[in-house]
C-alpha cells in the first residue's frame, strides 16, 4: 500500500526537481512557475473545479485503457472510440428537445457507449476470429474516426445555415447536470467516479473480472482451465470501448453542447500513461487522471504568470511517466532487499530455514 | 579446473548460498546433487555470469572470472545447457543455433550452421529436425538435443548441464551418459546438475551435496551409496511410503475414451486413443515426450477440440467429474503472478463454489485457500502470496490441492513430479494413490518409467499418437524403451 503511494510521489518530487533544472537553464523562477501552476490548478474553486472538468474525460479513458490492459489486450484506440461516442450523442442529442432531461440525458450516454463499443466491437472481433492484432487495428480506427468527426460536421450533421463545420446544439433536455455554475463542475465527474469505484470491484471481485485478469496473465493457463479467451476478448474490447465512448458524450453532454472537427486533443493516449502510473487500478487511475488534468489546466496560468510554454506541461508530466516507470524496475526491490538483509544478518539461521 | 570459493547469495530474506566452495578438475564429470530450493542452479547461475554472487571468486586455470558477465564467463569457456530450454519459439532450429559459436561472422549462413551441426550431432549419436522447423514446434527433449549442441558449439573447457535427463526417455539416458563421458574424454570439466542419485553415482567422478545453499559433503561414488546421498541431500530420510497398488474396488467405469483423434495441420498427433478407466485404478502412458501426449491433456482438459472420437468422465456432477493436472505448471498450470487464492480459482469448480451471482466471495476463497495449504503442506506466506514465490514442489502441491479439492472422479496428470525432489514427489504420489484407493480413477502420463512402474496397475504406451496396452511382460524398462520409440513387433 505504501508502495503503491510512495513511489509515485518520489517519481513526483524527482521530476520537479529535474524541471527545476530546466526552468533554471532558461532563466525563470522554478518557484515562481511551480506555484503558478499550483494556483492555475488548485488556486480557486473556479481553478479547482476546472480542473476536475479536465480530469473527467481522462478518468473514462484511463478506465477503458485498464479494462483491455487488464486482459492484455492491447487498445490504442480509446481516442478514436471516444470520438465515436461523441459523434453517436451529437448526433442524437438535438432530437430530443422536450423530452424529460434524466430519459434524454440517458438516451445521449446510451448512444455514446455504444458507439464507442461498437467501434472498439470491431477490433474485438477481428482479435478473435480472425486474430488480427489489436494494436494495429485499433490505431487505424483512430484515423478513421477522426475523419468521420470531420465529414459528419461538413455533411451531414452541419448546423442549418451551413457557415461552420459545426452539429446544431443537443437539446437543452439532454445537457449534462451542472452544480454550481458559473463553474463547470458537472455530473459527468460523479459518473467517472462512480464507474471507476465498479471497474474496480468488478476487476478484483466478480468472477467475470477474475476471467478476464487470469487471461491478461496467462492466456495459456487460461486457456486449459476453460476460460473462454474468444468471448472475453470481444466483450472486454466492447466494455474498453464503450467507457471511452460515454467519455465521448459526457464531453459533448456537458462541455461542448455540439460537435466541432476536433473533440479530443488526445485523451485516449493521455489515458494511457494514466492507467500505466495507476497499475490499471480504477481508483488510482481517478487520482493520476487529476493530476494530469490539473497539470492541464495550471499550465496557462503558468503562461500568464511566468511567460513560460504551455508546452513545458508536457515536460513534465513526460518526465512523471518516465521518472514513475524507471522507479518501477528493481531498484526499489534492491533496497527493500538490502534493508531486510540487514534485518536477516541478526537472524541467520531463520533466514536460511525459510529457504 | 574451475574453483569458486566461499560464493554467497541472498535473494531477499533468504540465503541461496551460504559460502560455497566448489571445484571441477579438467577431464572430470562432476554431479552437483542437491533437493530442490538448495541453491544449485543459483550456484549455476553464478559460473555462467547470469546472477552475481554477494560474496566470493570464481577462477578458471587460476585466472579470475568476472562474475555477473555472461559474456565474460562464455568467453572465458564455460557453456551451460538450462533447466528450461532457453530457445527462441519463433525461430528455425538453425537461427537458434546461430547464436551459438558454430558461426561468428557478421553474416549468418544458416546452411554452413546445419551442416556444422549436422557433424556434431552426428559424432554425438543426435537426430537433428528437418531443416527450418521452428522450436515451437519440437518436443522437450529436442529442445534439450539441440541446447546442449549449442553449448557445445562454443567449445567450452567448462560444460553445465542443469537437470538436463528430466526430459529423456530411458534409451536415450544411456546415450546421454555415453555422451558425458566422451565430452569428460576430451579434456574437458562436465558438471552435472541434478537429484537423481543413481545417475549421479553412474556417471560422475565426483559427487558434491548441497543442501539449504551449504555443501553439505564431497564425496565419489565409490565411497557413498543412494541411502547416505539421499539422507545427505534430505537432511533427515523423508517417510516416503513404498507405493502400494490397491486392487480395484469394484469395476465401475469412471472415464471411456473411445477412438479420440485430433489432426493438426494434416498431421496426425493422435490415432484413434481408446482407453477404459476403473475406479480405483492408476492406469499410466508411457512416451517420450512429443509423442501426442500434451494435445491428449488438452482435448480431456476442454482446452482443445478432438478431430473425431470422445471422451466421458462419470461422476455425479459432469462438470468437475475430470481434474486435469497439466505438465507445465508455471505456463498452463499456474498464474506465476497471481495469487494462491487466484490461482485456486482458476479451476471452474472451485469458482462455483466461492460466487454468488457471479461475484467472487474473496474471504471465502481466502479461507478455502488456507485450508489447503495447511491440508496439502503447502509452504506458503499465505493465500495472498503469489505463485511465483513458491518453490516448485510446492507449486506441483498447490496444483494438486486445487486438482483435488473439486472432488473430481477422475484425475489426469502429465508428468506431475517432474523436477520435483525425492520428498515432494513422495507426497505427490502419496496424494494419487489416496485418491484412487477413495475409489477415484487416475490416469498418470509420465515419461519417468520408474514412476509408471511403481504406481499404475496397467500401463500404456504412446508412441507417434497411436497408443497400445502392455502386457505384464513388458513391465520393465528394456521393453518398454523399445516400444516407446515405436518398435512395437520386436
Amino acid at each position: 500500500m505504501l508502495g503503491t503511494i510512495g513511489k509515485p510521489a518520489a517519481a513526483i518530487a524527482l521530476a520537479i526537481a529535474l524541471i527545476s533544472l530546466v526552468l533554471l537553464a532558461l532563466g525563470a523562477s522554478p518557484a515562481g512557475v511551480f506555484i503558478a501552476l499550483w494556483q492555475g490548478a488548485f488556486g480557486n474553486w473556479i481553478a479547482f473545479t476546472d480542473s476536475l472538468v479536465k480530469a473527467t474525460p481522462l478518468v473514462f479513458t484511463g478506465l477503458a485503457i485498464a479494462v483491455a490492459f487488464s486482459a492484455a489486450l492491447w487498445n490504442i484506440g480509446a481516442d478514436g472510440q471516444l470520438v465515436i461516442g461523441a459523434i453517436a450523442a451529437g448526433a442524437v442529442g438535438p432530437f430530443l428537445e422536450g423530452w424529460p432531461r434524466p430519459l434524454a440525458l440517458s438516451v445521449v450516454l446510451l448512444v455514446g457507449a455504444l458507439g464507442g463499443a461498437g467501434w472498439s466491437g470491431i477490433c474485438g472481433y477481428l482479435r478473435a476470429r480472425r486474430n488480427t492484432n489489436e494494436v494495429i487495428s485499433t490505431i487505424m480506427l483512430n484515423f478513421v474516426a477522426a475523419q468521420i468527426l470531420s465529414w459528419t460536421v461538413h455533411g451531414p450533421l452541419m448546423e442549418t445555415s451551413r457557415a461552420y463545420p459545426e452539429s446544431m446544439p443537443i437539446a437543452s433536455s439532454a445537457e449534462m447536470y451542472m452544480f454550481a455554475p458559473p463553474t463547470r463542475l458537472n455530473a459527468g465527474m460523479l459518473l467517472a467516479l462512480l464507474l471507476a469505484v465498479a471497474i474496480f470491484f468488478f476487476l478484483f471481485r466478480s468472477a467475470a473480472g477474475f476471467q478476464l485478469r487470469a487471461m491478461g496473465k496467462n492466456r495459456r493457463a487460461a486457456n486449459f482451465f476453460g476460460i473462454p479467451i474468444a468471448s472475453i476478448t470481444i466483450w472486454t474490447m466492447a466494455l474498453s470501448g464503450a467507457l471511452a465512448g460515454l467519455g465521448g458524450a459526457v464531453q459533448i453532454a456537458a462541455i461542448n453542447h455540439r460537435l466541432y472537427e476536433k473533440v479530443s486533443p488526445g485523451w485516449g493516449f493521455e489515458a494511457i500513461a494514466i492507467a500505466l502510473v495507476a497499475r490499471l487500478n480504477p481508483l488510482a487511475i481517478v487520482a493520476a487522471a487529476i493530476f494530469f488534468g490539473a497539470l492541464d489546466n495550471g499550465s496557462q496560468a503558468m503562461q500568464r504568470a511566468e511567460g513560460v510554454s504551455p508546452v513545458l506541461v508536457q515536460v513534465i508530466q513526460a518526465m512523471v511517466i518516465l521518472i514513475l516507470l524507471a522507479f518501477d524496475t528493481s531498484a526499489w526491490g534492491n533496497i527493500r532487499d538490502a534493508i531486510a538483509r540487514g534485518r536477516a544478518t541478526q537472524a541467520p539461521s531463520e533466514a536460511a530455514a525459510d529457504a | 579446473m574451475l574453483e569458486a570459493k566461499s560464493i554467497t547469495r541472498h535473494f531477499g530474506l533468504t540465503l541461496a548460498l551460504d559460502r560455497v566452495d566448489f571445484s571441477a578438475r579438467p577431464g572430470e564429470i562432476v554431479a552437483l546433487l542437491g533437493e530442490n530450493g538448495a541453491g544449485k542452479t543459483t550456484l549455476m547461475k553464478v559460473f555462467t555470469g547470469a546472477i552475481r554472487p554477494d560474496a566470493g571468486a570464481v577462477t578458471l586455470e587460476g585466472a579470475p572470472l568476472a562474475l555477473g558477465s555472461p559474456d565474460a564467463a562464455l568467453r572465458a569457456g564455460i557453456a551451460a545447457v538450462h533447466q528450461s530450454p532457453m530457445l527462441f519459439e519463433r525461430f528455425s532450429w538453425e537461427e537458434n543455433l546461430a547464436l551459438g559459436g558454430f558461426d561468428a561472422r557478421a553474416k549468418i549462413d544458416l546452411d554452413a550452421i546445419a551442416a556444422k551441426a549436422r557433424e556434431l550431432a552426428k559424432h554425438l549419436g543426435f537426430e537433428l529436425p528437418p531443416p527450418r522447423a521452428t522450436i515451437a514446434q519440437r518436443s522437450v527433449a529436442e529442445r534439450v538435443r539441440l541446447e546442449v549442441l549449442r553449448a557445445l558449439s562454443f567449445d567450452p573447457r567448462v560444460l553445465i548441464l542443469d537437470e538436463p535427463t528430466g526430459v529423456l526417455a530411458p534409451n536415450e539416458l544411456n546415450a546421454f551418459l555415453d555422451l558425458l563421458r566422451r565430452l569428460r574424454g576430451e579434456g574437458r570439466s562436465v558438471i552435472l546438475v541434478t537429484h537423481k542419485l543413481a545417475e549421479a553415482r553412474a556417471v560422475a567422478d565426483r559427487i558434491t551435496v548441497l543442501r539449504n545453499g551449504r555443501v553439505v559433503a564431497e564425496t565419489t561414488p565409490a565411497d557413498s551409496d543412494e541411502n547416505t546421498l539421499a539422507r545427505l541431500m534430505i537432511g533427515e530420510l523423508a517417510p516416503s511410503p513404498e507405493p502400494q497398488i490397491h486392487p480395484v474396488a469394484n469395476s465401475v467405469t469412471r472415464l471411456e475414451i473411445d477412438s479420440l483423434s485430433y489432426r493438426n495441420d494434416g498431421v496426425m498427433i493422435l490415432d484413434r486413443i481408446s482407453l477404459r478407466l476403473d475406479a480405483g485404478e492408476i492406469a499410466g502412458i508411457a512416451g517420450v515426450d512429443g509423442n501426442g501426449q500434451a494435445e491428449l491433456v488438452e482435448i480431456l482438459a476442454g482446452a482443445r477440440d478432438a478431430t473425431s472420437g470422445s471422451f466421458r468422465a462419470v461422476g455425479a456432477d459432469p462438470a468437475s467429474a475430470l481434474a486435469v493436472i497439466p505438465q507445465d505448471r508455471d505456463l498452463d498450470g499456474l498464474i506465476l503472478d497471481m495469487q494462491l487464492w487466484e490461482n485456486l480459482m482458476l479451476a471452474a469448480p472451485l469458482r462455483a463454489r466461492v460466487a454468488r451471482r457471479g461475484w467472487l466471495d474473496v474471504a471465502g476463497a481466502n479461507e478455502l485457500c488456507r485450508s489447503a495449504l495447511a491440508s496439502f503442506r503447502i509452504r506458503a506466506s499465505g493465500p495472498d502470496a503469489l505463485a511465483a514465490s513458491l518453490s516448485g514442489g510446492n507449486r506441483q502441491r498447490l496444483e494438486v490441492a486445487r486438482a483435488l479439492m473439486q472432488h473430481p472422479r477422475v484425475l489426469v496428470a502429465h508428468n506431475v513430479t517432474r523436477g520435483l525432489d525425492l520428498a515432494a514427489t513422495a507426497d505427490v504420489h502419496r496424494l494419487l494413490l489416496e485418491f484412487a484407493s477413495d475409489g477415484g480413477a487416475v490416469l498418470l502420463i509420465s515419461s519417468d518409467l520408474d514412476e509408471l512402474l511403481a504406481m499404475t496397475t496397467r500401463l500404456f504406451v504412446i508412441s507417434r499418437g497411436k497408443l497400445c496396452a502392455t502386457e505384464s511382460s513388458d513391465r520393465n524398462p528394456e521393453r518398454l524403451g523399445l516400444l516407446m520409440a515405436g518398435r512395437w513387433s520386436e
